[in-house]
């Protein structure tokens, strides 16, 4: 099988890729092994005109189809060659496809257990990554629980934390270590103050204990030491960029894949975009704009051999964690995605050039570890390496 | 009555349950859990002789020097995954010495590559060329379906408790009051191996010994596993380890995942409290190995901390107790039960042809990796009790598979139970 254009995911990002890709003129195959709209179909709220995940996602798809150049499989990528042959297996049949452009927008895997620092016990029935717990709650309409402990008050904590308070899940407390929760505040006005939720800062979970089922979790927040007692236990620790489909791909030291101003990666004719490659927030917005630019620059690219010399390099500089893109094309205005490494209540992020001299600042900003802040850069600014950081006023 | 029972179905018991399977005897294996290495990670195990040599433990490094040797073949045999891969290990200066001169004597190969300092310390490099790597939970997996092909049994759910003795054997009573019957018993239960040896009247106590050690992020691809650390081995992110009862496992992160769940369930087993987050520094030390230590009591033999690898001395370990037992073998070809094919594996037109003829190995359960289905109907079929032993049959290390894939086992268990 040929095609101008592989998408592997049918997540926001991909779907959006896939549609950009079409309306340009390229064939288009899509290869989303289960439902069409990734994590927009358990999300209600997007945050993108009003609508709910999934009827965004229905409109993503319809417009998607419209356009009839796109073939989509419901079948899982097994491997991607250096030589852009993409390998499928399952679901509608095991295809082997040469691609002119790849785009991977397979979305980021949450953190596992045993990566987030809290020890639970293996073996207990009961713990559940973000995840799971919304795919569970909401796509297959399993409680996950009576009562249930979040445990991040990220983004995503607060969505499950609504999302399980709505529909009938005692939520016994979410639990964060920071001293602020990470989301942004119509997040905690939604989530924590019009349902009530306890939400307990500056708190560690100490110890998950359950005998088959988890039945309590210790927490110590400050010099209190307090027991709540639960029976599901959900973990919202963040998602992880995954690029492990593309094991090729060069990835900067903060784990994030590096990609230019057109989400390509150092290889050519392979591009990223969305929750595989950063942690986009709420499915809908980052990851969307991300899979139009990559569906757009993987089209140009397929069909006209169109190269973006992306000649300048973003690197992060003090006080942020990573920023994508990592390299950018000279005079051309792009946008980039800034993680701070910590919470500035209200600072700029300010560009300079390797020599100090200071090229471009944002506007004044609250900054926060928990997401990623969305820069502007004009194309003034674009005239050299740029070195990012975060300042307090 | 069985003639030999086997109590821990880790490494070495279902090594041992696999050659004696091959022999006019009846075997039954005792297992705490409810699967068979369910103490096990699912790193990529680490098959290097090196590892047991120089600690001044020359059983344990005779045992792991053969079982290095046979290990392809015996990987061949049981069509357990093996590549040949060398291991780089780098060693304080003095257990370096020790560990050259122990390879002399046993008959390892390897290449000294000098002083490689590391803040502060100096440690030496070598390179072992004749080592390999598996995958540890794909070795017993096999293990024990070959044995269980042979005719032993194995019964899960059975923590011995006490033991009763009467003239020619031995009985094994379980805290739930189950019985089993043996003219000769092994004790290979690894971590809960003390336990076991004072139910069958040996006063044998392992020692648990937290050791220090610190994590590198291995940059090398998976040519060559490449292993840092005080003479342990240590897990890295592209590297590889064996997670292992008698395998290390390190204080820091990142660690693999599954290497974690592994340490807590070791500290649980043993009794250590390893709620401290972010360093589990539980190890298992052997003050010395037991391997074919004789009990008090006539027929009772414990084979415990077969050194550093006890996957790598298994093989030797299994045929010199089936030597030393004079059994004759079965008449008869032994059915030898192969691997069941994982959809990721194969090419895109052996997958096509097994849809074809199945359609549940065409039902996607989990996207990363792609599993079916069918794998997951086979992986109960094979023995995988719940979620977690389906996982370690499936997926990668520390992996959970998602809803999905969770409900996809559950249905499978449940059309085995109807």
């Amino acid at each position: 099988m040929k095609t101008d254009v592989f998408v592997i995911g049918g997540g926001a990002a991909g779907l959006a890729a896939a549609a950009k890709a079409a309306e340009r003129g390229a064939h288009v195959v899509l290869a989303e092994p289960f439902g069409l709209g990734g994590r927009m179909l358990t999300h209600i709220e997007c945050g993108v005109g009003g609508m709910t995940g999934p009827e965004l996602a229905a409109r993503l798809v319809s417009g998607m189809r419209a356009s009839g150049r796109v073939r989509v499989l419901r079948t899982a990528v097994v491997r991607v060659s250096p030589d852009k042959t993409v390998e499928t297996a399952g679901g509608d049949g095991s295809f082997v496809c040469t691609a002119g452009a790849v785009v991977l927008a397979c979305g980021g895997r949450d953190v596992p257990l045993s990566g987030t620092g809290t020890p639970f016990p293996a073996g207990i029935d009961g713990i559940f990554t973000a995840s799971e717990a919304l795919t569970a709650h909401c796509l297959f309409g399993k409680r996950i629980g009576r009562r249930a402990v979040v445990i991040g008050a990220g983004g995503e904590g607060l969505t499950v934390a609504r999302r399980l308070a709505l529909e009938g899940t005692t939520v016994v407390g979410v639990t964060e270590t920071a001293s602020s929760p990470r989301a942004s505040a119509l997040s905690v006005r939604d989530c924590i103050d019009d349902l009530r939720i306890p939400l307990y800062l500056s708190a560690r979970v100490l110890s998950v204990k359950g005998g088959d089922r988890v039945e309590s979790v210790r927490v110590s927040s400050g010099s209190d030491e307090f027991i709540l007692r639960c029976d599901a236990v959900v973990c919202a620790a963040g998602r992880l960029p995954d690029c492990s489909l593309y094991p090729f791909a060069e990835v900067c030291a903060s784990g994030i894949p590096a990609v230019d101003s057109a989400f390509m990666t150092g290889s050519a004719g392979f591009f990223i975009a969305g929750g595989a490659l950063h942690s986009c927030g709420s499915p809908g917005g980052t990851s969307l704009s991300d899979g139009s630019a990559a569906g757009r620059a993987a089209a140009a690219y397929a069909l006209g051999g169109e190269r973006i010399r992306a000649s300048y390099s973003l690197t992060a500089g003090k006080g942020i964690g990573y920023v994508v893109p990592s390299r950018f094309a000279v005079g051309s205005e792009f946008r980039a995605a800034v993680r701070p490494s910590a919470d500035i209540p209200s600072g700029y992020v300010i560009m300079r050039s390797p020599s100090g001299e200071l090229l471009f600042r944002s506007n004044r900003t609250a900054l926060c570890s928990g997401r990623e802040t969305l820069i502007c850069v004009p194309s003034e600014a674009a005239c050299g390496d740029l070195i990012v950081s975060a300042e307090a006023i | 009555m069985y003639d030999f029972l086997i109590i821990g179905g880790g490494v070495i018991g279902c090594a041992l349950a696999r050659e004696l399977s091959r022999y006019n005897a009846t075997v039954a294996v005792a297992e705490k859990e409810n699967d068979v290495c369910a103490l096990e990670s699912r790193v990529p195990a680490a098959i290097c002789a090196a590892r047991s040599m120089g600690c001044g433990d020359p059983v344990a490094a005779r045992y792991a020097a053969l079982g290095e040797k046979m290990f392809r073949a015996y990987a061949v045999a049981s069509d357990i995954p093996y590549i040949k891969t060398g291991c780089t290990l780098r060693f304080t200066p003095e257990r370096a010495r020790a560990v050259a001169a122990d390879c002399g004597r046993y008959g390892i190969r390897f290449e000294s590559r000098g002083a490689c300092g590391t803040d502060g310390e100096n440690p030496e490099e070598m390179f072992f060329p004749d080592a390999g790597m598996t995958d540890g939970c794909d070795a017993v997996y096999a293990l024990r379906e070959n044995a269980a092909a042979g005719g032993a049994e194995f019964i899960f759910g059975f923590s011995v408790s006490r033991c009763e003795r009467s003239d020619g054997s031995l009985t094994a009573v379980a805290s739930d009051g189950r019985r089993l019957t043996a003219r000769r018993v092994i004790n290979c239960a690894g971590s809960g191996g003390g336990p076991v040896a004072r139910a069958l009247g040996d006063f044998i106590y392992l020692r648990h010994a937290p050791v220090d050690m610190e994590v590198v992020r291995c940059d090398k691809p998976l040519g060559s596993p490449l292993f840092v650390g005080r003479d342990m081995l240590l897990p890295a992110e592209n590297g590889c380890v064996a997670g292992t009862v008698g395998g290390c496992i390190p204080r820091s992160v990142p660690v693999a995942a599954g290497c974690r769940d592994a340490a807590a369930r070791m500290a649980a087993a043993a009794g250590i409290d390893c709620s401290e987050p972010r360093a589990c520094s539980v190890l298992r030390t052997f003050s010395d190995s037991m391997i074919f230590r004789p009990g008090n009591a006539e027929g009772v033999t414990h084979v415990l901390g077969a050194g550093v690898g006890g996957l790598t001395a298994a093989p030797a370990v299994a045929a010199d107790y089936v030597r030393s037992a004079g059994l004759v073998r079965k008449n008869g070809a032994i059915p030898a039960v192969r691997r069941f094919p994982r959809i990721r594996e194969l090419s895109a037109h052996e997958r096509n042809a097994l849809a074809r003829m199945r359609a549940d190995y065409a039902e996607l359960v989990c996207a990363v990796p792609p599993v079916t289905f069918g794998e997951v109907r086979e992986a109960v079929a094979r023995g995988a009790k719940d979620a977690a032993g389906a996982a370690r049959r499936l997926l990668r290390a520390g992996e959970r598979g998602g809803v999905r894939f969770t409900e996809a086992v559950r249905r499978a268990a449940a059309e085995r139970r109807v």
